[in-house]
Order: C-alpha cells, then sequence, then structure tokens
C-alpha cells in the first residue's frame, strides 16, 4: 500500500516536473526589443551586428511558487525541489539497501586486497631482507671458494709434484734394474760364448794330441775305477 | 698297448718256440741278423713301414731278405707275420728283448762297451775278467767303436751305464763353468 502511494505520488510529480520542462522549452524566446510595430532595422558595420548577435537575454524573475504551472515560461523553483527530494527518496528506498551492500562488499574486498598487499609486502620485505643477508654472505663465500680453491690447486701441486717424484725415481730404479738385468745378461752371454769356444778349442786339442798310449791309459783307469766302485758286486 | 710291451710278448713267444725246437740260438741269431739288416738301411726301412707300398710287394721284400739272410724258418715265418701286422717297425727291439731272455735264460750278462779306437784284447780280457768277478757271472761282451767319445770307455750292462768318456767329461766341465 505504501508502495502503490510512493509511486502514484512519483508519477505525479515526475508527470508535472516534465510537463513544465516541456512548456520551458516550448515557449519560443520573446524578441530581443518588445515592441509591437515592426522596426526598420538599420544596416549596422559587420562588427556592431556581430556584437548584436552575441549578447544574450537577461534572466527571467525568480519565482519560488507559481500557480500557472503549465504555461510558465520558467518551471517554479518549488516543483524543482519536490522533484529533487522526491528523487532522493525514490534512491534513498531502492538505492539503500543494495548499495550498502555493495560498499559493503567493496569494502571487504578492498580490506582483503590490502591485507594481500601488506602479505606481499611483508613477503617481499622478507625476501629482500634474504637476499640483502645472501649478498653480504656471497662476499664471504667468495672469499672462501677463493681461499678453497686456492689450498686444493696447492695440494694438487703438491701432489702432483711428489708423484712426479715418485715416477722419475721408479723410472730410474726401472732402468737401473734392466742395466744390472742387461749387464748380468752379457755377462752370462760371454761366459757362455767363451765356455762354448774354450770347450771346442780343448775338444779338438784333444782330438788331435791323443795317442793310443792315452786311450790304453783311460782304459785301465776306468778298469780300476770298476772295480774300486763295484767291489761288493753290481747289484 | 705300449710298443715295448708288444715288442716283449713277441719276444716272449719266439723265445717259447726257439726253446720247444732246440734252436734257440739259432733263432736269436737270426732274428738279429734281420733286425741289424733293417736298422742299418734306410731304403728298407723307407720301404717296409710306407703304407702306400703294397701288402704283396713288401711281403717279397722280406722274403727275399730272410732268403739273402739265409735264416730259418722260424725267423722267416716270424718276420713274415710282423709284416703282414704292420709291426716290421719293432724288428729291433724284439731282437733285443729276445736277445736279452736268451741270455737270461742261460745266465749271461751281457754287457756293451765301447771306445773311441778299438783297444788291446788284453783290456777286453781285463775287463771281461772284472765284470765276471763282480757279477758273478758269465759275461758276454759286445764291443763297440765311438769317434765321438774321443777317449775313455762307456760300458752298457742293462740299464747300468758307467761313462769315463772324454766326452762326457768335456761337457760335464763345460755345464760346469756356465751359469744355470
Amino acid at each position: 500500500m505504501k508502495k502503490r502511494t510512493f509511486a502514484l505520488v512519483f508519477l505525479l510529480a515526475s508527470s508535472v516536473g516534465a510537463l513544465a520542462l516541456a512548456q520551458t522549452r516550448a515557449t519560443p524566446h520573446p524578441p530581443r526589443h518588445a515592441s509591437s510595430q515592426p522596426q526598420i532595422q538599420p544596416i549596422a558595420a559587420p562588427e556592431e551586428h556581430g556584437k548584436d548577435v552575441e549578447e544574450e537575454p537577461p534572466p527571467a524573475p525568480f519565482k519560488f511558487f507559481d500557480t500557472q504551472i503549465l504555461n510558465n515560461k520558467q518551471p517554479p523553483y518549488a516543483a524543482v525541489l519536490l522533484n529533487f527530494v522526491l528523487l532522493a527518496l525514490i534512491y534513498y528506498r531502492f538505492g539503500k539497501k543494495p548499495i550498502a551492500e555493495a560498499l559493503k562488499e567493496r569494502k571487504h574486498s578492498i580490506a582483503s586486497a590490502i591485507e594481500n598487499a601488506q602479505k606481499i609486502l611483508r613477503e617481499a620485505k622478507q625476501r629482500s631482507k634474504r637476499y640483502r643477508a645472501k649478498l653480504e654472505q656471497v662476499d664471504a663465500d667468495m672469499d672462501e671458494a677463493k681461499q678453497s680453491l686456492a689450498s686444493t690447486g696447492e695440494g694438487e701441486a703438491h701432489a702432483l709434484f711428489a708423484n712426479a717424484e715418485e715416477k722419475a725415481k721408479r723410472i730410474a730404479r726401472d732402468a737401473q734394474f734392466l742395466l744390472e738385468q742387461e749387464k748380468k745378461q752379457t755377462q752370462i752371454d760371454l761366459l757362455r760364448a767363451t765356455v762354448e769356444d774354450a770347450t771346442k778349442q780343448a775338444e779338438a786339442l784333444l782330438r788331435s794330441n791323443v795317442t793310443s798310449q792315452d786311450h790304453e791309459r783311460l782304459a785301465e783307469e776306468f778298469l780300476k775305477q770298476l772295480e774300486a766302485d763295484y767291489a761288493g758286486g753290481l747289484g | 698297448m705300449s710298443a715295448a710291451h708288444v715288442s716283449r710278448r713277441y719276444a716272449r713267444a719266439l723265445l717259447d718256440i726257439g726253446m720247444s725246437e732246440n734252436g734257440l740260438d739259432a733263432l736269436v741269431s737270426d732274428v738279429t741278423k734281420i733286425a741289424e739288416t733293417f736298422a742299418s738301411s734306410a731304403d728298407l726301412r723307407a720301404a717296409l713301414l710306407n703304407p702306400e707300398v703294397a701288402h704283396t710287394a713288401r711281403k717279397a721284400i722280406l722274403t727275399e731278405i730272410c732268403a739273402k739272410l739265409a735264416v730259418g724258418k722260424t725267423a722267416r715265418n716270424a718276420t713274415l707275420l710282423l709284416g703282414d701286422r704292420n709291426r716290421v717297425a719293432l724288428l729291433p727291439e724284439i731282437a733285443h728283448m729276445l736277445r736279452e731272455m736268451n741270455d737270461a735264460q742261460k745266465g749271461l750278462l751281457r754287457a756293451e762297451v765301447t771306445t773311441a779306437v778299438a783297444l788291446s784284447d788284453a783290456f777286453y780280457q781285463k775287463l771281461l775278467a772284472t765284470l765276471e768277478r763282480i757279477s758273478k757271472k758269465r759275461v758276454v761282451l759286445d764291443k763297440k767303436h765311438d769317434p765321438a767319445l774321443i777317449g775313455g770307455v762307456v760300458l752298457r750292462i742293462g740299464d747300468l751305464v758307467l761313462d769315463s768318456s772324454l766326452k762326457t767329461r768335456l761337457d760335464g766341465l763345460k755345464h760346469a763353468l756356465l751359469p744355470n
């Protein structure tokens, strides 16, 4: 019921306001020089003519309330005020709740956004702090790495040097061993060749110098040895 | 079965046949002659041991050898049997074993004496007497000559070898001088 009444009032006010506005637009402007007789317009210079055209007519007298609403050049101020009040009421009636909810929601979203932003800011600060600490640590790490590399390189150099020394000693030892082996083998070969040669020469000497008396003597020696060795029997 | 085992079997069989026929010495002599002929001739060995030579040809060769050497029937048959069974290569070993068995049968000791040159008979008599005294058996000496010995004597009695040759002494000296 209340809503119907309100709607009726709203329609009425709107129609009155609209009618007033329509009349205002429909009413032509009065002539610049209100006069019943036609006047001959003097031909003015172009400059003067331009000046006349741009001049605005003076505003109509202010009316707060007028009974002749319909045929009025200017709507009364009260109608305009009423119109505005009605509009404000309509806005208040229908727009209060959704606007409040929207604002509330907006408030929440802004709050959460702020919270997120704060969270991101905190994280960014922490990250920045961490990175700064890391940056500070980088120099120390770099120095440490340099020292470590230097000490490692030094150690490797020592190890390489020791290894090379050991290898050189081993090579020298092997060479010495090979030399001794070669020396021994040469001595053996020389001795073998000498012995072979000596026995060949001895054989040749024996063959040429052994006489029949020597053969007989050797045979007698064999007999004596046989008797000495096997005096007790052959078994 | 090893060749020595086979040779011993043939020698034992020949020994039994010789004893049963009372002609063991002749059989030993015949077999020894055939074996020496086989061992001394490389051409004969090549012909008899060549598998490409026909069996009849080999038999004819052996028959001819036996005829020329005038060996007895038993020796000839034994030789032909060896030819039939492709055992001719065993002839020298069979002859050696047969001789050893014959000597053992008679209680003889066979000694092989090798010298560089032929020595005086007095030496061989002394050697024979010495060997008979120390072995207490009758000894038969097989005399051989090998100039490679240079000098001295090599005596072989069965498996026993007594070597006093100059060649062996020189070899011993050489081995003693050389390092191991």
